[in-house]
């Protein structure tokens, strides 16, 4: 049976909602999306209202779930793929690697999380420094978070801690990187 | 002869690991000390500066404050980490010269007190990083009055884009919203100001600040019931070797009393939910009507997750 909660609102699906968040995380204004998508503005307005609320009525995890998917998969949405925020070449290349290379994006996951810890505004960091916005990012997140959930239904937990204990070490060298920067830690001067 | 040689070997041997684990613990203690005590002075500078900035920062995400706040806490938790790996280093993988018993015993005690020193510096840490979260606070009361005082300027100020006549604005509206003229039928697009777009978010929070002391009564629930636990299990552990039949009933006495005062507060828990919740959503209901059955589901939904756990 088809969970109703899932049914459109004002003729946007869960897919339009979910692509129309990426595309503004990624920057692009919201006239310029529902434009593109053929709606109005006072629409996907009142839409998005009610979507939160199907999540937040959503006993069964469906709506958020297919969400994630959605959202990172905007770049497949039918009328909103071609709608790109402007990016620097080094970007672009960056972007893919994060896409294809999960060391890399583990590595960034890191770096985001130690410029959070040393005072910087994390997903901002990752733009100036690799030029991926928050909303593109997050899109990735979104691949390899469900990556990994389907590695974990198949039992295959050393390949997660594997990941994650990269992500550790790469962040443990960001910070040190932001520390040194910054003149070192509070409690450097502490030693057993 | 061989017997008492090795016998003196292992006394020997007990009394340098004795030794070794003694200096390695003054040690370890010492190095948490300190540890502390910048814990303790870095959250003391850092908690007024925290404050101060949590009440001038204007802008809508507060995010100077916020950045501030998570350097603060990672500082903690670089801390925590330092810590943590001295810990591992020098107490965990500890080296013992064999696998006696005697030196395991000595080994174990060695080690409990090394981890609950250190358990005392992660609890310093924890407190101090709750006093860090409790820095922010937002008024949503003057943000929701904002939003009201901004509805009572606008409500009778908006006129037909056709015709001019006056289209009086009947509630606040959160999302764009066409409405028609009584005038000339003509359909105008209303626009909500940023601030009252969001009124939804802005009002989960207020009935969440409005409605907390009932949520931390409900909170504090379980904890006065396992409290109550310790008290009836203490008080079992007196009878086991109580001989006086005077000290016993009066003692059984004492248990079935606090039995049922736990008893009372455990079936008094998913009745206080129940009265937090309905208040919340009471709460939310009133400052956005317009989500009101939306807000019921969700309502029925928390309830349902809570009966089900």
């Amino acid at each position: 049976m088809i969970n109703p909660l899932l049914e459109p609102i004002h003729g946007v699906s869960l897919q339009d909602y979910a692509a129309i968040s990426a595309k503004m995380a990624s920057g692009i204004d919201v006239k310029e999306i529902c434009k593109t998508l053929g709606i109005e503005q006072a629409v996907y307005e009142e839409a998005s209202a009610i979507w939160v609320t199907r999540m937040q009525e959503d006993t069964t995890w469906e709506v958020t779930t297919l969400f994630g998917q959605y959202f990172g998969e905007a770049d497949q949405h039918p009328k909103l793929s071609g709608l790109q925020v402007a990016m620097s070449e080094d970007g672009k290349a960056n972007l893919d690697k994060i896409k294809s290379d999960r060391y890399f994006y583990e590595e960034l996951c890191g770096a985001r999380q130690a410029a959070y810890n040393y005072g910087f505004d994390g997903a901002q960091w990752i733009q100036d420094n690799f030029g991926i916005t928050l909303g593109d990012f997050q899109g990735v997140a979104m691949k390899w978070s469900t990556e990994q959930k389907a590695e974990m239904d198949r039992g295959f937990y050393d390949n997660v801690h594997h990941f994650l204990a990269h992500q550790e070490a790469k962040q443990k060298e960001y910070e040190a990187k932001f520390a040194e920067e910054q003149g070192g830690n509070v409690a450097d001067d502490v030693e057993y | 002869m061989g017997f008492f040689s090795r016998k003196s070997n292992n006394n020997n041997q007990l009394a340098e690991a004795k030794k070794e684990m003694e200096e390695t613990k003054v040690r370890f203690f010492s190095f948490i000390e300190k540890l502390e005590q910048k814990v303790e002075e870095f959250s003391a500078s850092s908690l007024p500066e925290l404050t101060e900035m949590n009440q001038t920062d204007t802008d809508e995400y507060k995010r100077s404050y916020q950045r501030l706040k998570a350097a603060v806490i990672g500082q903690l938790d670089n801390m925590q980490q330092k810590a943590l790996e001295v810990k591992n280093e020098k107490i965990k993988n500890f080296e013992l010269a064999d696998d006696s018993h005697e030196l395991n015993d000595l080994y174990y005690d060695f080690r409990n007190e090394c981890y609950e020193r250190y358990n005392k510096l992660e609890e310093l840490i924890d407190q101090s990083k709750e006093q860090i979260n409790d820095t922010h606070s937002e008024n949503y009361e003057t943000k929701y009055q904002s939003i009201l005082d901004e509805f009572e300027a606008t409500k009778n100020n908006f006129h037909c884009s056709q015709c001019s006549s006056p289209i009086e604005l009947t509630k606040i509206f959160f999302t764009i919203t066409y409405i028609t003229c009584p005038s000339c039928q003509t359909k105008n697009t209303f626009e909500p100001s940023t601030q009252a777009k969001q009124l939804e978010h802005i009002g989960r929070s207020l009935a969440e600040q409005r409605t907390k002391h009932l949520l931390k009564e409900f909170e504090a629930m379980p904890e006065k019931a396992h409290e109550l636990y310790l008290q009836i299990h203490d008080l079992e552990l007196d009878l086991i070797n109580e001989k006086n039949k005077t000290v016993i009933e009066k003692t059984n006495n004492k248990i079935k009393k606090l039995e049922k005062e736990k008893q009372f507060l455990e079936e008094q828990q998913p009745i206080k939910y129940q009265q937090y919740l309905r208040a919340m959503f009471d709460e939310w209901n009133k400052i956005n009507p317009a989500l009101t059955e939306e807000h019921e589901r969700f309502y029925n939904r928390l309830l349902t997750d809570y009966n089900n756990n």
